[in-house]
């Protein structure tokens, strides 16, 4: 049986390869005696071109393992999606805001009930900041709450 | 000097207020983190790594190696209690373990592992007092070609005993190996593959990617499943083995111990296959092998004996020749490097203090662990009754928290997610983690030495196998790739 999800995983190891090793030569190979900056990743990416092929057969003719089990994707999902969201506005928003959003998301996703999120990720935000901001020294953005903080 | 003058210069060392306290928070962290199922030392300690960053580096490696050997007393506490391993080399503890604490002899059980963990510990950290000097000295006769080399057997090694296909191992490998070039060129300071990101000229932050590797990917994993734990509620009495299970248990404990250590020290080895092959020799030895898998005590006490040893051995190929041969030696060996100190066989003549330190401290730590555990198993079970939602909301917060304070900045928050996306889909698909940070971590060195062993030899490649150490290294590792080539083509006979 063949694997689509391993087809495509082999795809993309191969293009990384491709890539590297494409670049690697504009970095100039060199010969062994005075190899030059492109000479490693060079092979490197040649061997990782030559392990994908390999791995792109094996999953054709249905050799390559067992099949991944994805479970209930929507939590890892909306957690990924509000991590990205964290990311973009972190410095905008501000540390307090968006962790407290992103707490409860991952609580949400983790089935706990509302009460009990809110008051969770709300006290998170707010004591790993006074925590790490105040009182460990590791200078967080301040965003909109800049006024009361 | 002799072994014991160094050992004792180390537990000055170690003794010292700050270090103690290092060292007994670590071993704590650790057992937590051990009992936990949900959260394993490799992510732990990429956690706590940008907390060492203002510590001085031995206290740092004293507490990060606490949290690992911590661990491994922890692990066996779930696995028992829950017939969950609370980290992976406890897997083979709740076969008979679980079955123990169904028995009624959950505290034997316990208490057993406790005990045999603490005698593999201190026999492991002998062995390391013992072995490590010795290798050091040896590796210090190696040039460029030897240690191309032996970097290269540690990586095959570490992908041929870690997973099942070797295939995914190599890929990630050869993964690894490419995205460490990333950054400037370690010969002429050529910018590589940076995208244009003036942010990638320095690499990609270890940190950043562990803390995302480990972490996040870790907490997106157990998102998919829901949360299901039941504590074996039974009453902890008897915790210390009586002299008859003694009579049964004492060999087991230190084949378990020797067999672990051996293993231990080869990169990729570990703590996991330790316990396989501990728990596989004691059902072979046993003069009941029909109680394996019912309740037999020596089941719990080989393995949970032979994953501490290695756990404890596995610090020396880090130590003295500066390969890391797992997931969490890497981290360790990344909280080396940005305190600056390059493990290697000079660590031992350039750092003493830092490297017997170390040891001792383990020493230390063993007992405070024996200490520690069997009065406070109570509180440890405890523990396993808060929600892991609560745990993994903490870790992210951690995490983004970590990120962030490396740069002050999003953009570090940013690769984070990044790595933690690929290390949830590598899971998912079963592609191996460890090769490729090992491979990513070993990669510079391994295009340093060959560089430099080509241009020595005048671009030979045959230069390897001209000198008889590098030679002999590169054989064992061709042997080691092609095993399953030969296994494949004789099960087709």
């Amino acid at each position: 049986m063949r694997k689509t999800g391993d087809i495509v995983v082999g795809l993309c190891f191969l293009a990384i390869g491709i890539v590297f090793a494409v670049n690697s030569v504009k970095l100039k190979i060199g010969v062994p005696t005075e190899p030059q900056p492109g000479f490693f990743p060079f092979i490197d990416g040649i061997i990782l071109i030559a392990l994908s092929v390999l791995f792109l057969f094996q999953a054709w003719r249905g050799k390559a393992g067992e099949s991944p089990a994805f479970g209930k994707v929507g939590g890892p999902a909306i957690v990924v999606l509000t991590l990205l969201l964290y990311v973009a506005t972190l410095e905008t928003l501000g540390y307090v805001v968006t962790t407290a959003i992103l707490s409860a998301v991952v609580l949400r996703a983790m089935e706990t009930k509302p009460r009990i999120l809110l008051l969770v990720s709300v006290i998170l935000a707010v004591v790993s900041y006074l925590l790490f901001d105040r009182l460990l020294g590791v200078t967080l953005p301040p965003g909109l709450m800049a006024a009361f903080l | 000097m002799g072994m014991f003058e160094n050992l004792a210069g180390g537990f000055v060392v170690a003794l010292s207020a700050s270090n103690l306290f290092y060292c007994a928070l670590g071993a704590v962290l650790g057992t937590a983190i051990g009992v936990l199922p949900g959260l394993g030392p490799p992510a732990t300690i990429a956690l706590l790594l940008p907390v060492t960053f203002k510590m001085e580096p031995v206290s740092a490696v004293i507490m990060l190696a606490g949290i690992f050997y911590g661990a491994m007393y922890g692990g066996s506490t779930t696995s028992i209690l829950l017939n969950i391993p609370g980290e992976a080399a406890s897997v083979v503890t709740c076969l008979d373990g679980y079955k123990m604490a169904r028995n009624g002899q959950a505290g034997k059980a316990l208490g057993i592992s406790a005990i045999g963990s603490f005698i593999a510990g201190t026999l492991g950290v002998l062995g390391v007092s013992v072995m490590a000097p010795t290798l050091a000295s040896f590796a210090l006769k190696f040039g460029p070609p030897e240690y191309c080399c032996l970097v290269f057997l540690g990586l095959m090694m570490a992908i041929y005993l870690s997973e099942e296909s070797i295939l995914k191992g190599l890929m990630m490998g050869a993964l690894g190996l490419l995205l460490g070039t990333v950054g400037l060129d370690p010969v002429d300071g050529i910018p590589r593959f940076t995208l244009g990101f003036n942010r990638l000229m320095d690499g990609v932050d270890f940190v950043v990617m562990a803390m995302g590797l480990f972490g996040i990917a870790e907490i997106l994993c157990n998102l998919e499943v829901p949360e299901n734990r039941e504590v074996f509620k039974t009453s902890l009495k008897g915790l210390l083995p009586t002299l008859q299970d003694w009579r049964r248990c004492w060999a087991a404990v230190l084949r378990g111990s020797f067999l672990g250590f051996f293993i231990g020290v080869l990169p990729g080895g570990g703590a996991i296959i330790s316990s396989f092959a501990a728990y596989a020799v004691e059902k072979r030895l046993s003069r009941y092998p029909e109680q394996f898998g019912k309740g037999a005590i020596e089941g719990v006490a080989a393995p949970e004996a032979a994953n501490n040893a290695a756990s404890t051995s596995s610090f020396i190929p880090l130590l003295t020749l500066g390969i890391p041969g797992n997931a969490s030696i890497a981290m360790i060996f990344v909280a080396l490097m940005i305190h600056g100190i390059r493990p290697g066989p000079l660590l031992l003549q350039e750092h003493p203090n830092l490297f017997w330190g170390v040891i001792a401290s383990m020493y230390i730590g063993n007992a405070l662990l024996l200490a520690l555990n069997l009065p406070l198993i109570n509180f440890w079970v405890r523990m396993l009754k808060v929600p892991y939602r609560y745990l993994a909301v903490v870790v992210v917060v951690v995490c983004v928290i970590g990120a962030y304070s490396v740069n002050s900045s999003a953009w570090d928050v940013g690769m984070m997610v990044f790595f933690g996306i690929l290390g949830y889909l590598l899971r998912k698909f079963a592609f191996p983690a460890s090769p490729f940070i090992l491979a990513m971590i070993l990669g510079p060195m391994l295009e340093k030495t060959l560089q430099q062993s080509l241009i020595a030899s005048g671009g030979h490649f045959a230069t390897f196998l001209d000198r008889p150490i590098s030679a002999t290294l590169l054989i064992v590792a061709g042997l080691l790739m092609l095993t399953p080539l030969a296994k494949a083509i004789w099960k087709k006979r």
